[in-house]
This record gives C-alpha cells, structure tokens and sequence, in this order.
C-alpha cells in the first residue's frame, strides 16, 4: 500500500476486468486494485486527489481509494440494450466532487463521488458517448460522440454551447487546451485530429495522423505538445512554439 | 454498426500525482489575469495595466506539427496521458503494453508488456 506516495502512477483499465497501479517511470505494475466483471473502457483519476474511477461494459461504475486501494463505492447504470450500458469516458470535476460519464445510450451522466447518486443528465449525443475533457477551469465539458459531433456543455446550466461537425466518423477523444480555454481537440476514427475554435465553432487545423483511426489524445500540461495514438498502433507526437 | 473490435486490454489510463492537488484550485474565476501572474506583484508588473488578450496571440493559433512518429504498440494504440510534470508522457495498446515516451523527443522510454492473460 503506498499511503501517502509522492511518486508517479498510472491507473490503467484492461479488457479482462482488472484495473492496476503502475509505476510510471518503468510502466511495472506495482499493484491490482481490483477487478471488473466486464470491459473496462474508462478509466480516472483526479489529478491530486485520493479516488478513482474505473467503468465497465456492463453499466458498473467503481470509486477506488489510492490510499487504502479499497473499494469505495460501486454503483450500475442498467439498460434494456447492452449497448447502452457501456461506460466509455470518465472525467472528476475539479473540485472531485463530482464523477462526469459519457456512456453507450448517448447521454453524459454527472455523479456525485459521495453517494454514487445521479446529479446531471446531459442529453443530446444522438449515439454513444465515447470521450470527454473538462476545461482548465473546470466550467465546462467537452464531448466526442459516435454521432459525429463534438459539444460543449456548460456546467453551472447544463446547457449545451456548442456543436462541432466535422469527423466523417465516431469520435474517440477530445482534449481541452490546459492554457488556451477556446482551443479544443478531438481524435476520431476517420483518422484525423481536429483543432477547433470552438467558441468561434470554427476548425482550425487538421492532423491526418492514422488510416486505422485515431484513439488517443492528450495535450502536455503547458500545451506546447500533443500526443496522439493511432489503430495502427501509431504514437505521434506534435508540438508547437 | 459501429462496434469496436473486442481487442483492447490495457484501457484508458490517467496520470496522477498526489503533488498535483491544487492546481485547478489555486485558479482564481476569472480575476483579471491568470493566477500564475497575480504571484508577481512586482513593480513592473504593476506598470502595464492588464489588458485583454492581444489580437496577435489569439491569431497564433494551434499550428501543430509532428515531431516524431513511433510504431512500437504492436496493435491499437488506445490511449494516452501526460505526466504532471510534462517530462513523459503514457500510451496504452490492445498489444497489452504500456509504453512510457519522452515529451521532447518522442523517443521510447520504457515498456512494460503485460502477460497475455489477466
């Protein structure tokens, strides 16, 4: 148990169920937290904070503690349609108080990370939900959906601001600028990355990165670099000045 | 009919780093500039009143380029995550590896490949 670690972990997810603790300088697990029944898609951790969340394709959310490594709540979302129950993105709000979903229905769920009970409903994804990213600020969120379009949501109203259309095919990702808050990627299957204006709602610049589509998005925490991963197994690393 | 192939063992995967708590906190909402200049409250500082963002720095924009490619994940490459610090960054595939890069170069760091099962 690594109360109180100063160290760099990474939380991961895996198809079998099971959800580890690596190091993050080698990659080595260092522990299993535990384990889901079915496929973890989506997995997180607030930056700084003790909890954990890790989802699964059968509609079961888990809130592990870093301290303990213990089960700290679980809860499902049930639907009639398997497809429907997956959880594909998870994100905390800033303050770790509240757990955001994107989910297989199409509908981003806010949860509270105290009692597991649902506080927000977003709707308006016509298809699955497969990726979110909170602003720096944490006001507001930013989805990718199989529906081919990318919103953003305001988090005091639960209103949503924007609409971005654009990727031929489902978004996998999306990633807020940590220091430009108009500045918003997405990553999709039909292989490009898109940068967007997306208070302007303009596209600003496009990256053909993969055929096989691109899965993986994440902005350096000063902004300057980007990494991207690919379905061909591709990692691509930009930067700007 | 748009179903993701059941590959994909090692998931999404976060960074996080006990230190790293309060960034978001110490965000003030909205005060005049951001928070990491209000610490300066030199003289100098104090000089130029704060203005809004300057036309020229909203114009420049994103302008990304590549810096490296890489085709170590033998399969799908499912995600990725940066360090706190921005020194590394993390990717995971469907080939059950988790891969640590360098943010400069984009050169491999560190591999760890998960056995097949489990």
């Amino acid at each position: 148990m690594a109360f109180g670690a100063k160290g760099k972990q990474i939380f991961t997810g895996s198809t079998s169920g099971p959800v580890r603790l690596h190091d993050a300088s080698s990659g080595k697990v260092l522990r299993e937290i535990g384990t889901h029944k079915d496929f973890v898609h989506a997995v997180a951790w607030a930056p700084g904070g003790d909890v954990m969340a890790s989802g699964s394709d059968d509609g079961v959310y888990k809130l592990w503690s870093f301290k303990t490594g213990t089960l700290l709540r679980t809860w499902t979302v049930t639907a009639k349609r398997v497809a429907h129950r997956q959880i594909w993105a998870l994100v905390f709000s800033r303050d770790h108080k509240t757990l955001y979903t994107g989910m297989g229905d199409g509908v981003i769920r806010a949860f509270s990370v105290a009692t597991g009970k649902e506080t927000r409903r977003f709707t308006g994804h016509g298809k699955r939900v497969l990726g979110l990213a909170l602003n720096a600020a944490g006001t507001r969120l930013a989805s990718g959906s199989g529906d081919l379009t990318v919103r953003v949501w305001d988090l005091a109203t639960g209103k949503q601001l924007v609409q971005l259309g654009g990727h031929a095919k489902q978004i996998y990702a999306v990633a807020w600028h940590p220091t430009e808050d108009r500045w918003l990627a997405s990553g999709s299957y039909d292989g490009s990355v898109r940068l967007w204006d997306w208070k302007g709602g303009v596209p600003k610049q496009r990256l053909d990165v993969d055929k096989q589509g691109v899965y993986g998005l994440a902005f350096s925490p000063d902004g300057r670099r980007l990494a991207i991963t690919g379905g061909s197994g591709q990692v691509q690393l930009h930067a700007r000045k | 009919m748009t179903r993701l192939p059941r590959w994909t063992p090692l998931l999404l995967l976060v960074f996080a780093l006990p230190t790293h708590a309060g960034r978001a906190i110490a965000e003030e909402p909205k005060a005049n500039p951001p928070a990491e200049k209000s610490s300066a409250k030199s003289a100098s500082s104090r000089k130029a009143p704060a203005k809004p963002v300057p036309a020229k720095r909203a114009a420049r924009w994103a302008n990304y380029k590549l810096v490296a490619k890489a085709f170590e994940h033998t399969s799908l490459a499912r995600c990725t995550s940066f360090a706190p610090d921005g020194a590394t960054f993390a990717t995971g595939g469907s080939d059950r590896a988790l891969r640590v890069w360098d943010s400069a170069t984009g050169k491999i760091l560190a591999v760890h490949q998960l056995p097949r099962s489990g």
